[in-house]
Protein backbone atom coordinates (compact mmCIF):
# COMPACT_ATOMS: atom_id res chain seq x y z
CA UNK A 1 0.00 0.00 0.00
CA UNK A 2 1.54 3.12 -1.21
CA UNK A 3 -0.78 5.42 0.26
CA UNK A 4 -3.27 5.41 3.66
CA UNK A 5 -6.71 5.33 2.42
CA UNK A 6 -8.38 8.78 3.64
CA UNK A 7 -10.21 7.78 6.75
CA UNK A 8 -7.16 6.86 8.03
CA UNK A 9 -4.81 9.98 7.43
CA UNK A 10 -3.76 12.12 10.24
CA UNK A 11 -4.84 15.47 9.84
CA UNK A 12 -1.53 17.01 10.43
CA UNK A 13 1.42 17.26 8.15
CA UNK A 14 3.67 14.21 7.82
CA UNK A 15 7.43 13.60 5.64
CA UNK A 16 6.48 12.97 1.71
CA UNK A 17 2.35 13.85 2.43
CA UNK A 18 1.12 15.28 -1.21
CA UNK A 19 -0.20 19.00 -0.87
CA UNK A 20 -1.97 21.69 -2.99
CA UNK A 21 -2.46 25.61 -2.72
CA UNK A 22 1.48 25.86 -1.72
CA UNK A 23 2.89 28.08 -4.18
CA UNK A 24 6.88 27.38 -5.44
CA UNK A 25 8.95 30.63 -5.33
CA UNK A 26 12.83 30.12 -6.41
CA UNK A 27 15.28 32.86 -7.51
CA UNK A 28 16.92 32.69 -10.59
CA UNK A 29 20.34 34.11 -10.63
CA UNK A 30 23.07 35.01 -14.03
CA UNK A 31 26.15 35.41 -11.74
CA UNK A 32 26.25 34.92 -7.87
CA UNK A 33 28.95 38.12 -7.89
CA UNK A 34 26.39 40.84 -8.67
CA UNK A 35 22.98 39.90 -5.64
CA UNK A 36 20.80 42.60 -7.30
CA UNK A 37 21.34 40.69 -10.47
CA UNK A 38 18.04 37.77 -9.91
CA UNK A 39 14.55 37.19 -11.11
CA UNK A 40 12.29 35.48 -9.09
CA UNK A 41 10.05 32.32 -10.65
CA UNK A 42 6.71 31.74 -8.99
CA UNK A 43 4.69 28.62 -10.20
CA UNK A 44 1.46 27.31 -8.63
CA UNK A 45 1.93 23.69 -9.22
CA UNK A 46 -1.10 20.73 -8.92
CA UNK A 47 0.05 19.43 -5.96
CA UNK A 48 3.90 19.80 -3.88
CA UNK A 49 5.11 17.11 -1.37
CA UNK A 50 6.48 17.72 1.94
CA UNK A 51 10.01 17.20 2.36
CA UNK A 52 10.58 18.54 5.88
CA UNK A 53 11.27 15.34 8.71
CA UNK A 54 7.82 14.50 10.26
CA UNK A 55 9.21 15.82 13.69
CA UNK A 56 10.72 19.40 12.01
CA UNK A 57 7.52 20.72 11.20
CA UNK A 58 7.56 23.54 13.11
CA UNK A 59 8.70 27.13 13.80
CA UNK A 60 6.13 28.73 10.93
CA UNK A 61 8.61 27.23 7.73
CA UNK A 62 8.11 23.89 5.90
CA UNK A 63 10.19 22.32 2.71
CA UNK A 64 8.26 21.35 0.13
CA UNK A 65 9.04 20.46 -4.00
CA UNK A 66 6.49 20.07 -6.90
CA UNK A 67 5.53 16.40 -7.93
CA UNK A 68 6.37 16.57 -11.23
CA UNK A 69 5.63 14.41 -14.41
CA UNK A 70 8.28 11.55 -15.00
CA UNK A 71 11.14 12.23 -17.54
CA UNK A 72 10.78 9.60 -20.83
CA UNK A 73 14.30 8.78 -20.30
CA UNK A 74 13.25 6.60 -17.69
CA UNK A 75 11.50 4.83 -19.93
CA UNK A 76 14.48 3.22 -22.21
CA UNK A 77 15.21 0.65 -19.64
CA UNK A 78 12.61 -2.05 -19.57
CA UNK A 79 12.37 -2.87 -15.90
CA UNK A 80 11.82 0.80 -15.02
CA UNK A 81 9.22 1.18 -17.61
CA UNK A 82 7.60 -1.72 -16.03
CA UNK A 83 7.39 -0.16 -13.04
CA UNK A 84 8.52 2.97 -12.47
CA UNK A 85 8.62 2.91 -8.33
CA UNK A 86 11.49 0.17 -8.77
CA UNK A 87 13.49 3.77 -8.48
CA UNK A 88 12.57 4.09 -4.85
CA UNK A 89 14.37 1.04 -3.76
CA UNK A 90 17.78 -0.38 -3.96
CA UNK A 91 18.31 -2.65 -7.31
CA UNK A 92 20.95 -5.20 -8.72
CA UNK A 93 23.25 -3.80 -11.12
CA UNK A 94 22.15 -5.47 -13.79
CA UNK A 95 18.66 -3.90 -13.92
CA UNK A 96 20.48 -0.42 -13.06
CA UNK A 97 20.78 0.07 -17.17
CA UNK A 98 19.32 -0.06 -20.33
CA UNK A 99 19.85 -3.71 -21.67
CA UNK A 100 21.84 -2.57 -24.58
CA UNK A 101 24.39 -0.10 -22.24
CA UNK A 102 24.62 -3.43 -20.07
CA UNK A 103 25.33 -6.17 -22.87
CA UNK A 104 27.26 -3.93 -24.72
CA UNK A 105 29.97 -3.47 -21.10
CA UNK A 106 33.20 -5.09 -20.36
CA UNK A 107 33.13 -7.90 -18.11
CA UNK A 108 35.36 -5.50 -15.64
CA UNK A 109 33.25 -2.67 -15.36
CA UNK A 110 30.18 -5.36 -14.97
CA UNK A 111 32.19 -7.12 -11.97
CA UNK A 112 32.71 -4.08 -10.00
CA UNK A 113 28.54 -3.13 -10.71
CA UNK A 114 27.64 -6.39 -9.50
CA UNK A 115 29.72 -6.55 -6.31
CA UNK A 116 27.60 -3.67 -5.01
CA UNK A 117 25.18 -5.61 -5.31
CA UNK A 118 22.09 -3.51 -4.84
CA UNK A 119 22.19 0.12 -5.22
CA UNK A 120 20.09 3.28 -5.76
CA UNK A 121 19.60 4.67 -9.32
CA UNK A 122 18.56 8.15 -9.73
CA UNK A 123 19.17 8.64 -6.12
CA UNK A 124 17.54 12.48 -6.19
CA UNK A 125 14.50 11.15 -7.08
CA UNK A 126 11.28 9.17 -5.43
CA UNK A 127 8.45 8.23 -7.68
CA UNK A 128 4.46 8.62 -6.59
CA UNK A 129 2.06 5.54 -7.50
CA UNK A 130 -1.00 6.58 -9.25
CA UNK A 131 -3.72 8.29 -7.38
CA UNK A 132 -7.11 8.89 -8.94
CA UNK A 133 -6.23 12.67 -8.10
CA UNK A 134 -3.16 12.59 -10.53
CA UNK A 135 -3.79 13.26 -13.99
CA UNK A 136 -2.63 11.00 -16.78
CA UNK A 137 -0.28 12.12 -19.13
CA UNK A 138 1.58 11.44 -22.27
CA UNK A 139 5.46 9.88 -22.32
CA UNK A 140 6.55 10.94 -25.93
CA UNK A 141 9.10 8.34 -27.25
CA UNK A 142 10.22 7.19 -30.91
CA UNK A 143 8.96 3.63 -30.25
CA UNK A 144 5.45 4.81 -28.83
CA UNK A 145 3.91 7.26 -27.17
CA UNK A 146 3.32 5.67 -23.39
CA UNK A 147 -0.38 7.11 -21.13
CA UNK A 148 0.73 7.30 -17.14
CA UNK A 149 -0.27 8.96 -14.07
CA UNK A 150 3.05 8.57 -11.96
CA UNK A 151 4.60 10.96 -10.56
CA UNK A 152 8.20 12.25 -9.08
CA UNK A 153 9.67 14.26 -6.85
CA UNK A 154 13.35 15.49 -7.42
CA UNK A 155 14.82 16.30 -3.37
CA UNK A 156 17.06 19.03 -5.75
CA UNK A 157 14.21 20.90 -6.12
CA UNK A 158 13.26 21.44 -2.37
CA UNK A 159 12.20 25.03 -1.22
CA UNK A 160 11.23 26.72 2.10
CA UNK A 161 7.24 28.24 2.60
CA UNK A 162 6.88 30.33 5.56
CA UNK A 163 3.60 30.32 6.96
CA UNK A 164 2.66 31.59 10.78
CA UNK A 165 0.52 28.47 10.92
CA UNK A 166 3.16 25.95 10.57
CA UNK A 167 3.92 23.94 13.59
CA UNK A 168 3.33 20.74 15.36
CA UNK A 169 -0.37 21.18 15.89
CA UNK A 170 -0.90 22.26 12.45
CA UNK A 171 -3.77 20.68 9.97
CA UNK A 172 -3.88 22.06 6.89
CA UNK A 173 -7.32 20.55 6.12
CA UNK A 174 -8.25 20.07 2.49
CA UNK A 175 -4.60 21.34 1.27
CA UNK A 176 -3.33 17.75 2.30
CA UNK A 177 -4.70 15.64 -0.21
CA UNK A 178 -2.71 11.85 0.28
CA UNK A 179 -0.28 10.79 2.76
CA UNK A 180 2.10 7.90 2.43
CA UNK A 181 1.65 4.86 4.83
CA UNK A 182 4.32 4.05 6.79
CA UNK A 183 6.40 1.55 5.19
CA UNK A 184 6.64 3.97 1.67
CA UNK A 185 7.38 6.99 4.14
CA UNK A 186 10.53 4.75 5.75
CA UNK A 187 11.37 4.18 1.98
CA UNK A 188 11.34 7.76 0.76
CA UNK A 189 13.32 8.35 4.20
CA UNK A 190 16.06 6.21 3.21
CA UNK A 191 16.22 7.36 -0.36
CA UNK A 192 16.75 10.75 0.59
CA UNK A 193 19.42 9.86 3.49
CA UNK A 194 21.24 8.27 1.40
CA UNK A 195 21.05 11.16 -1.03
CA UNK A 196 22.82 13.51 1.59
CA UNK A 197 24.97 10.69 2.63
CA UNK A 198 27.33 10.09 -0.03
CA UNK A 199 30.71 10.83 0.28
CA UNK A 200 32.79 12.28 -3.00
CA UNK A 201 35.96 9.70 -3.31
CA UNK A 202 38.51 13.08 -2.62
CA UNK A 203 36.54 13.70 0.36
CA UNK A 204 36.74 10.07 1.49
CA UNK A 205 40.74 10.15 0.94
CA UNK A 206 40.87 13.18 3.23
CA UNK A 207 38.66 11.80 6.05
CA UNK A 208 40.13 8.22 5.71
CA UNK A 209 44.14 9.38 6.01
CA UNK B 1 85.26 17.90 2.17
CA UNK B 2 83.50 14.53 2.93
CA UNK B 3 83.98 11.85 1.14
CA UNK B 4 82.25 8.31 0.86
CA UNK B 5 85.00 5.93 0.79
CA UNK B 6 82.43 2.62 2.24
CA UNK B 7 81.99 1.41 -1.04
CA UNK B 8 85.02 1.57 -3.46
CA UNK B 9 88.93 0.92 -2.97
CA UNK B 10 90.89 3.56 -1.26
CA UNK B 11 92.01 5.41 -4.05
CA UNK B 12 93.01 8.83 -4.41
CA UNK B 13 90.16 10.87 -6.19
CA UNK B 14 91.27 11.74 -9.92
CA UNK B 15 89.86 14.24 -12.30
CA UNK B 16 86.21 13.54 -12.96
CA UNK B 17 85.55 11.76 -9.60
CA UNK B 18 82.84 13.00 -7.76
CA UNK B 19 82.49 13.58 -3.92
CA UNK B 20 79.96 12.23 -2.68
CA UNK B 21 78.59 12.44 1.06
CA UNK B 22 77.04 9.68 2.88
CA UNK B 23 73.75 9.16 1.78
CA UNK B 24 70.23 8.29 3.79
CA UNK B 25 66.90 6.74 2.91
CA UNK B 26 63.64 8.52 3.70
CA UNK B 27 60.03 7.08 3.74
CA UNK B 28 57.97 9.99 2.01
CA UNK B 29 54.20 9.42 2.23
CA UNK B 30 52.26 11.15 -0.90
CA UNK B 31 48.71 10.82 -1.36
CA UNK B 32 47.59 6.60 -1.09
CA UNK B 33 51.85 5.72 -1.95
CA UNK B 34 55.00 5.35 0.26
CA UNK B 35 57.92 6.67 -1.28
CA UNK B 36 61.27 5.72 -0.62
CA UNK B 37 64.00 8.02 -1.50
CA UNK B 38 67.70 8.71 -0.73
CA UNK B 39 69.37 11.99 0.17
CA UNK B 40 72.38 13.21 0.97
CA UNK B 41 73.25 14.36 4.18
CA UNK B 42 72.74 17.86 3.98
CA UNK B 43 69.33 17.02 2.27
CA UNK B 44 69.87 17.07 -1.71
CA UNK B 45 67.58 14.52 -3.46
CA UNK B 46 69.41 12.09 -4.77
CA UNK B 47 66.94 9.00 -5.92
CA UNK B 48 63.82 7.67 -5.39
CA UNK B 49 64.49 3.99 -4.24
CA UNK B 50 61.25 2.13 -4.44
CA UNK B 51 57.22 3.55 -4.78
CA UNK B 52 54.44 1.31 -2.78
CA UNK B 53 50.89 2.05 -1.76
CA UNK B 54 50.48 2.88 1.63
CA UNK B 55 49.00 -0.52 3.69
CA UNK B 56 47.24 2.00 6.01
CA UNK B 57 45.21 3.37 2.88
CA UNK B 58 44.71 0.04 1.38
CA UNK B 59 43.05 -0.65 4.90
CA UNK B 60 40.93 2.03 4.58
CA UNK B 61 39.74 1.12 0.93
CA UNK B 62 38.59 -2.58 2.49
CA UNK B 63 36.91 -0.58 5.50
CA UNK B 64 35.50 1.39 3.27
CA UNK B 65 31.57 1.36 2.91
CA UNK B 66 30.14 0.57 -0.58
CA UNK B 67 28.47 3.37 -2.10
CA UNK B 68 24.61 2.43 -2.64
CA UNK B 69 23.85 3.97 -5.72
CA UNK B 70 24.72 2.50 -9.32
CA UNK B 71 26.28 5.45 -11.30
CA UNK B 72 24.26 5.19 -13.99
CA UNK B 73 24.95 8.85 -15.30
CA UNK B 74 25.24 8.73 -19.26
CA UNK B 75 23.35 5.66 -19.94
CA UNK B 76 20.24 7.37 -19.63
CA UNK B 77 19.05 10.28 -22.03
CA UNK B 78 15.86 12.53 -22.88
CA UNK B 79 14.27 11.43 -26.21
Amino acid sequence: MFYLDSPQMEAALRFGDVIQGFPICFSVIDNPLYQSDFNITVSAPTYAVVLSPCCSIEDNKLAIAPLKQLENKIFVNPYLSEDPMRINSKIPAEKSLPPIAWDTMDSGEKANRMAKREAYIFVDKFVYAPSALFAEYTINRKDGNIKTNYYVVDFRDSIKVACDRINREYSPGAAKVLQLSVETRELMRRKIASFYQRVPDEDAAILES
Amino acid sequence: MPHNMNNSPSLTPATGDQLSEQSVIRTVNFDRYEIEIELTESGKFLSIISIKVNKSFIESMKNRQPSDVHDVEGYYSEE
